[in-house]
């Protein structure tokens, strides 16, 4: 059926494949290794974690699409490409949505991250669990973001998302979409001034080489999510979905604690290769996105975003 | 450990393109083949999702505006002022037309994105010319075929684009700067076999001396009226300038950051279009649509390459074949000399019976991690594998520049192959070069900070 | 027959000159839009890149009309003429199975269930299932013009067959 099986020795053998488009040395894709091992050992053996790193098997949107046809177990995204499909993600996007790091863990946590891990089922995507990825801040390369004024008349590369390039205006700068394989050379050559990012992702890409200033201001906290097919899922023996989802969530514990750690790591790195790490006042591009937040009002939206305000 | 589907896609994949089916759809039958096989994954699905997602692309959009500004430039005169100068600055040196030839195909080149049209712009002009002036026909088609050639290797190109796009984080950018020297390097080789030929006089004997009628029919006025070398530099450097301007505002217009290669390529046709249609006025208006139709269906038989690639390699990915290529030969030896020779070995085999498109295409992801994992950047790789491969395009029976060379030229591919050895030797020597000596690649592009 | 080929592939020849005429203005747009507005325009990007796959595609079909798509006729050249034109239908055989069954069929569900999902591009907000339609309508293009190739190499065969009888008569 929709699972590969392969008989081995009377016992099913279940090989579940799982791409995404990080590299080896992502803390995402350590902790899908070690979810590999978990759920080698539950299983004895039986089921089998094969990862494609480095997109070989597509972009985020062309595996999530691959999952919903059965073609691939599971996927990695982030939450931006999942606004295509289901539109409710896009509170990730909103800027300053979440007051702090433990505001954004108690939404995780609270019925509204569990509804909109599993809002996807409809659309034939079980989602599993989160992986921490987290808070994005602007680097530019010549002058740092000290305030919404300085974002004035900067290009900064976005990603192919709505709420990305409409954050970055109501911010004050000028959103530019970029493929992110050419960003390198687009912020090198200058076609851009800057870009957002979370620092993994600002350190591993190099993009420190050329962009000398990292503004912590935090605008928004964009989890990845790790997705299952909901056609093969139905396929696979109840006991082999529980090893599936244990093996998630110990690889989920285990993930925030790498990426914490990476973090720090590479927070110190990029001082120590010249770049200057700045601490803007934070409530000032808050006040700048209060618009955006109250063009939602009376959306779907705008009642989510009302309701994750209210979390204490 | 050989995957029976992986036996079945080869299989069916050479007795498909034995039989003459189009390769793109041959490409697409074994790969749908291949993944229906496991019968596990929905092959009709993946295989229109892999060749739809896999052509929207915006760094493979500089293709076509590359293709456009190359038909803009071969109609509006700017091929016929490429070799005006090129005739001024070799024209009077023994053999000189040969010298001609060469350095006007590595211009043009250098300002269109394709071998072919170098071939048919330069070879379609020089070639009867050469004849005429006692040149051995199937020699000239020879130097002609080769020499565009290089215009893949010195940017822009379209296949270091596709390139760039299949082996994933590269930028176009530092592609285009690292193939410069190699590029030049091979046109100096193509040079150094007419000097040593023009020398023996074995190619150069008046046999085959066209009636001047006859090459007057393909010729312009201007160059048959034209006393090669005899000319003043600057008025032919003035006339020729625009189109050399064009060379660095698409190379410049990258590196300064103003903009993407995309985006030079639209740049270049803009700037093509002016000087075609507004400034030397060879083009109307009129025939802008046809210029469009043309670029669309020449973009298109590479697209669809492109296009049924992207599923084969998503198959091949699916089934973990590179990684098993790849712990396959090195499993063979670890020395990284013998390795590249085998590599080189193969691709010389594939590019005699595979075009060049479908070739990087198919290669890349499998050989890729092999040379890697040599220490080598990937793209100096990518240099070789294209250098590797124009020798392909000269090659019978596979190759688009030959097939060219041969019809604007009007001789068989058969007559054209033994004067092509010595250049094949010259290529390969080149490809020697590229490949063991790092710094011709990478010099470039490492000085500017591109890698 | 002949006459209804001439119109398909007339209207697809129209379709991509004009695909590829705003291919041009819209990149050249995206590059104004960044320098002279310094506003950056936000859809010129995912429109080219969508553009470019409707004229890669339709452009493809104009392509097997005019046979364009190159193979390796190397073997085939030494084949004598009868089973050359047999293994031309052959060929037009497999470029339909392959239409029919990646393209149109493949493309259909590819259309279809994308649309189902509701999924809409960043920039532009359409439906991606729209924008995948290139894919079916191409397929169906191509099958037809090697529908019509193929009947015009039997209508070859047979002739010629014919002849021969003539004369050996
Ligand atoms: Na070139
Ligand atoms: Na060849």
């Amino acid at each position: 059926r929709h699972v590969n099986l392969r008989p081995g020795g009377g016992n099913e053998k279940y090989v579940l494949k799982l791409a995404h488009s990080l590299d080896q040395s992502h803390p995402v894709h350590k902790a899908m290794a070690f979810m590999a091992d978990t759920l080698k050992t539950k299983s004895a053996g039986t089921v089998e974690l094969q990862i494609f790193p480095n997109g070989q098997l597509g972009s985020e949107t062309e595996c999530i699409e691959q999952l919903q046809r059965g073609a691939l177990a599971m996927t990695k995204t982030s939450t931006a490409p999942m606004e295509s499909f289901i539109p409710d993600m896009a509170i990730f996007g909103i800027p300053y949505v979440f007051r702090d790091e433990d505001h954004f863990w108690k939404m995780i946590h609270s019925a509204i991250g569990k509804r909109l891990l599993t809002a996807g089922e409809s659309v034939g995507l079980r989602g599993l669990c989160y992986y921490d990825a987290g808070a994005r801040s602007f680097y530019t390369t010549d002058r740092p973001v000290m305030s919404p004024n300085d974002l004035k008349g900067l290009k900064i590369r976005v990603q192919q998302s709505k709420t990305a390039m409409d954050m970055v205006e109501a911010l004050g700068g000028a959103p530019t979409p970029i493929a992110w394989g050419e960003l390198y050379t687009a912020l090198q050559q200058g076609m851009v001034d800057g870009a957002e990012n979370n620092p993994p992702s600002f350190f591993t890409n190099r993009h420190f080489e050329v962009c000398k200033h990292l503004s912590l201001d935090e605008h928004t906290r964009v989890p990845d999510i790790l997705l299952f097919s909901e056609k093969v899922w139905e396929g696979l023996p109840g006991h082999v979905q529980q090893w599936i989802q244990e093996a998630a969530d110990e690889s989920a514990t285990y993930q925030r604690k790498l990426w914490s750690e990476e973090n720090e790591a590479v927070l110190q790195s990029v001082v120590e290769e010249g770049v200057t790490i700045h601490y803007p006042d934070k409530s000032e591009f808050a006040s700048k996105v209060a618009a955006m937040h109250g063009s939602y009002e009376g959306s779907q939206l705008g009642n989510l975003l009302q309701q994750v305000l209210d979390i204490k | 450990m050989v995957e029976p589907q992986l036996i079945l896609m080869i299989a069916s994949f050479l007795v498909l393109l034995a039989l003459d089916i189009p390769v793109a759809i041959a490409i697409g039958i074994c790969t749908w083949l291949a993944i229906f096989s496991l019968g596990t994954v929905p092959a009709s699905y993946v295989v229109a999702q892999r060749m739809s997602t896999g052509i929207a692309s915006f760094p493979l959009l500089a293709i076509p505006f590359f293709i456009m500004a190359g038909i803009l430039m071969g109609d509006g005169g700017m091929a016929r002022r490429l070799i005006d100068l090129a005739s001024v600055l070799v024209g009077r040196y023994r053999g000189g037309l040969a010298y001609v030839s060469t350095l006007t195909c590595m211009m043009f080149g250098a300002i269109s994105g394709s071998a072919t049209a170098a071939v048919s712009s330069v070879g379609g002009m020089m070639i009867p010319e050469m004849c005429r002036k006692g040149f051995n026909r199937n020699f000239s088609v020879a130097v002609s075929t080769t020499a565009a050639t290089t215009g893949l290797l010195i940017p822009p190109s379209n296949v270091m684009i596709v390139f760039a796009v299949v082996a994933g984080d590269i930028s176009v950018a530092s592609m285009f700067m690292a193939g410069i020297i190699p590029g030049i390097l091979v046109g100096l080789m193509i040079m150094l076999v007419c000097l040593i030929l023009s020398k023996s006089a074995l190619e150069i004997e008046p046999q085959d001396v066209q009636p001047a009628s006859e090459a007057r029919d393909s010729l312009s006025q201007d160059l048959t009226g034209l006393e090669f070398g005899a000319r003043s530099l600057a008025p032919v450097l003035l006339g020729a300038l625009p189109s050399l301007l064009l060379i660095i505002l698409v190379l410049a217009g990258i590196l300064g950051g103003a903009f993407s290669a995309t985006e030079a390529a639209a740049i270049a046709v803009l700037y093509a279009f002016v000087m075609a249609v507004i400034v030397y006025r060879e083009v109307k208006f009129s025939q802008l649509p046809d210029v469009c139709l043309r670029t669309g269906i020449m973009t298109s038989v590479v697209f669809l390459l492109i296009s049924t690639s992207q599923a084969m390699s998503w198959a091949l990915a699916y089934q973990a074949i590179p990684q098993s290529v790849a712990a396959l030969m090195l499993s063979i030896t670890d020395n990284s000399l013998v390795l590249l020779l085998i590599i080189n070995l193969i691709l010389l085999a594939v590019g005699t019976f595979m075009d060049m498109t479908p070739a990087v295409l198919i290669f890349t992801p499998i050989f890729l991690p092999v040379a890697v994992e040599l220490g080598m950047h990937p793209v100096h790789f990518g240099i070789m594998l294209i250098a590797n491969l124009c020798i392909g395009l000269c090659t019978p029976p596979v190759g688009t520049c030959l097939f060219v060379g041969c019809s604007v030229g009007r001789t068989s591919i058969a007559a054209v192959t033994r004067p092509m050895l010595a250049f094949f030797v010259a290529m390969l020597i080149s490809l020697g070069l590229i490949t063991y000596v790092p710094w011709l690649s990478m010099g470039l592009p490492r000085m500017l900070g591109l890698d | 027959m002949q006459k209804v080929v001439a119109t398909v592939a007339r209207l697809l020849e129209s379709s991509v000159t004009l695909c590829v005429a705003i291919l041009v203005l819209d990149v050249l747009w995206g590059v104004i839009s960044r320098f002279v507005l310094a506003e950056p325009s936000r859809w010129t990007e995912e429109l080219a890149q969508y553009l470019l796959m409707w004229v890669a595609l339709l452009g493809a079909a104009v392509g097997f009309q005019r046979g364009q798509h190159l193979g390796l006729d190397y073997f085939v050249q030494k084949m004598p003429v009868e089973v050359r034109s047999l293994v031309g239908v052959f060929g037009q055989i497999c470029i339909i199975a392959f239409a029919s069954l990646a393209m149109i069929w493949g493309g259909y569900v590819l259309v279809s269930e994308t649309l189902k999902s509701g999924q809409v591009t960043p920039a532009l907000e359409i439906h991606m299932g729209w924008v995948y339609l290139a894919v079916p309508i191409s397929g169906v293009a191509i099958a037809f013009f090697s529908f019509a190739r193929a009947l015009e190499l039997i209508g070859i065969a047979q002739p010629k067959i014919a002849e021969t009888n003539e004369l050996e008569g």
